[in-house]
C-alpha cells in the first residue's frame, strides 16, 4: 500500500487549484455562492461552462468522448481541490460523476455519443429524478409509471428533492415499468430533455442556502431508445449511480479549507488536531472508494463508508468551528469570520447525512455488503 | 496511490503473527491491582526480525506499520512500541509504563523534546490496564537530538497499533453476532446490531488506512494520532456492546482490547503538543 500522491497527481491538483483561482470573479459575482453551505448543492451555469471549457468535466472518460482518460481516483483528487475552493458543483457532480457514470456504463452507444461530449463541454446538464413523496430512503417503492406505447414510453408521476432541475437540460428518471414484478425488479431508467412536453419544474429554498426542485410528469412521451440499461433492470443502474454519488471528496475539501482558515485565526489545539485526523481518514476512505470503482470491484460498502465518514465529519467540523469562533462563528457573508462559511456549513451540513442515502442506509450497506451480516 | 497490500508487507506481517502465536499473554490479573504485561522474551523474538531497525529506516516504514498492526491485533505489550521507537519505556510527567526493572526511560519534554533518564526509586500505580505504571522522579536529562524523528515513529506505531486493536475487536464482534442467536435468529440479522457494527467497521477501516498513510516518511502523524485513540476506543466500546454480558465477563478476554484502547488514547493525548 502506498498512499502518497504521484507527481502526476500532484501536478493535476495544482492545475485544478490554478483553475479555481481563475474563476474566483465568477464566484464573487454570484450571491448564492456566499450563502450556499452545502458544497454539492451549489448551482452555477457559468462555473459549469468554465469547468467544461477547461476540460475538467468527464476527466475519466476517453478523449474521443471529450474526457482526459484519467482514473476515477484522479478525478476524485481534483474534486477535493474544487471543494477546497468552494466551487458550486451541483451540475458537475450530477452530470459527470453520478449520472454520467451510469450513462457510460449502461446507456446504448448512440446515447453515449449523443450525451457525453456535450456534458464534458459544460453544455448539457442533468438532474436526477429519483425520490418521490412515498419513496425516499425506500427508493424501491417508487410509483412514477412508464407505459410502453409504440416506440415510446409515456411517463406519469411526481419527483421530489431533485437538485438543479431548474438549471438542467435533461432529466435522468427512475420509473416503474412493470408494477406486477417484485418492487426492485420492475424499475427502469429513462433520460429525456427537461423541456419535453408534460414536464413541469418547481423549486423551493433549502436550509443549505440554495434550492431543490420537484418535477411533475404528466403524460411525458420519451422515446424507447432513451432507456438506460435493461428494461426492468433499472435497480442495478440506480445502485451503480449511488456508488459514485457517495464519494464526496469535494465536501472534504471544503472542510479542509475551513480547518486551515480556523487554525490561522485561533492557532492549533487538540480539538482541531482531532478533526484534522478524522479528515485524513475520511479522505483516504474516499480515495479508496474511487480506486475500488476504478478496479471494477464491488463498491457499495466502500462508497458507503466514504459517504458516512464525510457526512459525519462535516457536521462535527461545522459544530466545532462555530464553537471555537464563538459569536463570530455565527456571522454570515463575506465580512464575517471565515467568510461566513462556518455558519453556512453548520446549516448546510444537516443535509449531508440525508442526501444521497441517509446515515441509517449507509450503515446497513456497510454491515450487509461489507461485513456480510444477515 | 496504491491500495493493495504488497506481498512483502504481508510476508513480514506473517512473520510477526508467527512470533505472536508463540506468545502467552499475561494470565488474568486482579482488577485494581498493579500489573505489568511486559514480556522481554517476546521483545527478543521481535528483535530477531529486525523490529527496532525498521522504525529507524525511512525505506522500511511499510513493514514497520504492518508489524505494529499485528501487535495491536494481539493486544501485545506497549513497551514493544516504545522501545523500538523511543529507545526506552515511555515516561510522561512522573509516570513510566513498563519501566519496572529498566535502567532508563524516555521522558517526554515540552515542545516535542525527548530525554533518556535513569529510573530511580519507583512506586507502583495500579492502572486500568496492565501497563506496569510506576511513579518516578525525573533525575537529569540526556536530551535526544533526534527527538522529532523518534516521536514521529512512535506516533505512527501507535496509530498502527490502534488500527490492529480495532480490527481485532470488529472481527471478534462479527463472529459473535453471526453465531449468537436471539429472537430465533442471529444477532447479525437485527438492524440495530448491523448499525453498531457498521460504525465500528468504519472506525476500523479509517484507522487502517490512516496507519498505512504513515508508512510515508514525510506524513505527519500528530493529527492522525489525536483522532485515532478516540476512534479505536469507539470500536472497542461497540465490541463490548455487541457481545453483551459475555463480553463483560473477564473470561471472555474481550476487555483486553477495550482497556488497552482507552489506555493508549490517554497516553497518546498526554504526549501531544497541546
Amino acid at each position: 500500500m502506498d498512499l502518497r500522491l504521484t507527481d502526476e497527481q500532484q501536478a493535476l491538483r495544482a492545475e485544478a487549484a490554478a483553475f479555481c483561482a481563475g474563476v474566483r470573479p465568477l464566484l464573487e459575482a454570484d450571491p448564492e455562492w456566499r450563502r450556499q453551505g452545502m458544497l454539492s448543492d451549489g448551482d452555477s451555469s457559468a462555473v459549469n461552462r468554465a469547468l467544461g471549457d477547461a476540460g475538467w468535466i468527464g476527466m475519466s472518460w476517453p478523449p474521443e468522448l471529450g474526457g482526459r482518460g484519467l482514473s476515477r481516483l484522479d478525478a476524485t483528487l481534483v474534486e477535493e481541490v474544487f471543494g477546497y475552493h468552494w466551487l458550486p458543483l451541483s451540475s458537475y457532480l450530477l452530470s459527470y460523476k453520478t449520472i454520467g457514470a451510469a450513462l457510460e456504463r449502461f446507456a446504448a452507444p448512440a446515447l453515449v455519443e449523443q450525451l457525453l461530449p456535450p456534458i464534458t463541454r459544460g453544455e448539457l446538464v442533468f438532474c436526477q429524478g429519483f425520490s418521490e413523496r412515498g419513496a425516499g430512503t425506500d427508493l424501491g417503492s417508487l410509483t412514477t409509471r412508464a407505459v410502453r406505447q409504440g416506440d415510446s414510453f409515456v411517463v406519469d408521476g411526481h419527483k421530489i428533492w431533485t437538485s438543479g432541475a431548474h438549471l438542467a437540460d435533461w432529466i435522468y428518471l427512475a420509473v416503474r415499468t412493470d408494477p406486477d414484478l417484485p418492487k426492485h425488479r420492475g424499475i427502469s431508467v429513462l433520460v429525456a430533455p427537461i423541456d419535453t412536453p408534460g414536464i413541469e419544474v418547481r423549486s423551493f429554498a433549502t436550509l443549505g442556502g440554495g434550492t431543490l426542485c420537484e418535477v411533475f410528469l404528466d403524460a411525458v412521451e420519451i422515446p424507447a431508445e432513451n432507456l438506460v440499461g435493461e428494461l426492468n433492470g433499472g435497480w442495478a443502474v440506480l445502485m451503480h449511480t449511488l456508488d459514485f454519488e457517495r464519494i464526496t471528496a469535494e465536501k472534504l475539501g471544503g472542510v479542509a479549507w475551513l480547518l486551515d482558515r480556523l487554525e490561522e485565526r485561533v492557532g492549533s489545539s487538540a480539538q482541531l488536531a482531532r478533526l484534522r485526523g478524522e479528515l485524513t481518514a475520511a479522505r483516504l476512505l474516499s480515495f479508496r472508494a474511487a480506486d475500488t470503482l476504478d478496479r471494477g470491484l464491488p463498491g457499495s460498502a466502500t462508497s458507503a463508508m466514504a459517504k458516512l465518514s464525510g457526512a459525519r465529519l462535516m457536521q462535527r467540523a461545522a459544530d466545532a468551528v462555530v464553537d471555537l469562533l464563538g459569536l463570530g462563528g455565527l456571522g454570515e457573508g463575506a465580512d464575517a469570520a471565515l467568510e461566513g462559511r462556518a455558519a453556512g456549513l453548520y446549516r448546510g451540513s444537516v443535509g449531508s447525512t440525508i442526501a444521497g442515502g441517509t446515515t441509517e442506509v449507509q450503515q446497513l450497506v456497510i454491515a450487509r455488503r461489507g461485513l456480510g451480516l444477515r | 496511490m496504491r491500495f493493495d497490500i504488497a506481498p512483502e508487507l504481508e510476508l513480514f506481517a506473517e512473520s510477526v503473527r508467527g512470533v505472536l502465536a508463540e506468545w502467552e499473554p499475561l494470565p488474568e490479573t486482579v482488577l485494581g491491582e498493579w500489573a505489568d504485561s511486559r514480556d522481554d522474551a517476546l521483545a527478543a523474538r521481535l528483535a530477531a526480525l529486525g523490529w527496532a531497525e525498521l522504525w529507524a529506516d525511512a525505506e522500511l516504514l511499510g513493514p514497520a506499520v504492518a508489524g505494529a498492526v499485528e501487535l495491536g491485533r494481539a493486544v501485545a505489550p506497549l513497551h514493544l512500541l516504545d522501545e523500538a521507537t523511543l529507545g526506552a519505556p515511555l515516561a510522561i510527567g512522573g509516570r513510566v509504563r513498563h519501566g519496572e526493572g529498566q535502567s532508563k526511560a524516555a521522558f517526554a519534554l515540552p515542545a516535542g523534546g525527548l530525554a533518556h533518564c535513569p529510573i530511580g526509586e519507583a512506586k507502583h500505580e495500579p492502572s486500568l490496564d496492565s501497563v506496569g505504571t510506576i511513579l518516578v522522579e525525573q533525575r537529569h536529562e540526556q536530551r535526544l537530538e533526534d527527538a522529532e524523528e523518534r516521536w514521529r515513529a512512535w506516533n505512527a506505531a501507535t496509530v498502527a497499533y490502534l488500527a490492529g486493536l480495532a480490527d481485532s475487536a470488529v472481527a471478534r464482534s462479527v463472529e459473535h453476532v453471526g453465531s449468537r442467536e436471539q429472537f430465533g435468529a442471529p444477532l447479525a440479522a437485527l438492524p440495530a446490531v448491523q448499525a453498531l457494527l457498521a460504525d465500528a467497521a468504519l472506525a476500523r477501516d479509517g484507522l487502517l488506512l490512516a496507519a498505512w498513510s504513515l508508512a510515508a516518511p514525510d506524513a505527519d502523524a500528530t493529527d492522525v494520532l489525536a483522532w485515532a485513540g478516540g476512534a479505536c476506543r469507539e470500536a472497542t466500546m461497540i465490541a463490548q456492546q455487541a457481545h453483551g454480558a459475555i463480553g463483560f465477563a473477564m473470561e471472555s478476554g474481550l476487555h483486553r482490547a477495550f482497556r488497552r484502547a482507552k489506555t493508549v488514547q490517554v497516553w497518546a493525548d498526554a504526549s501531544g503538543p497541546w
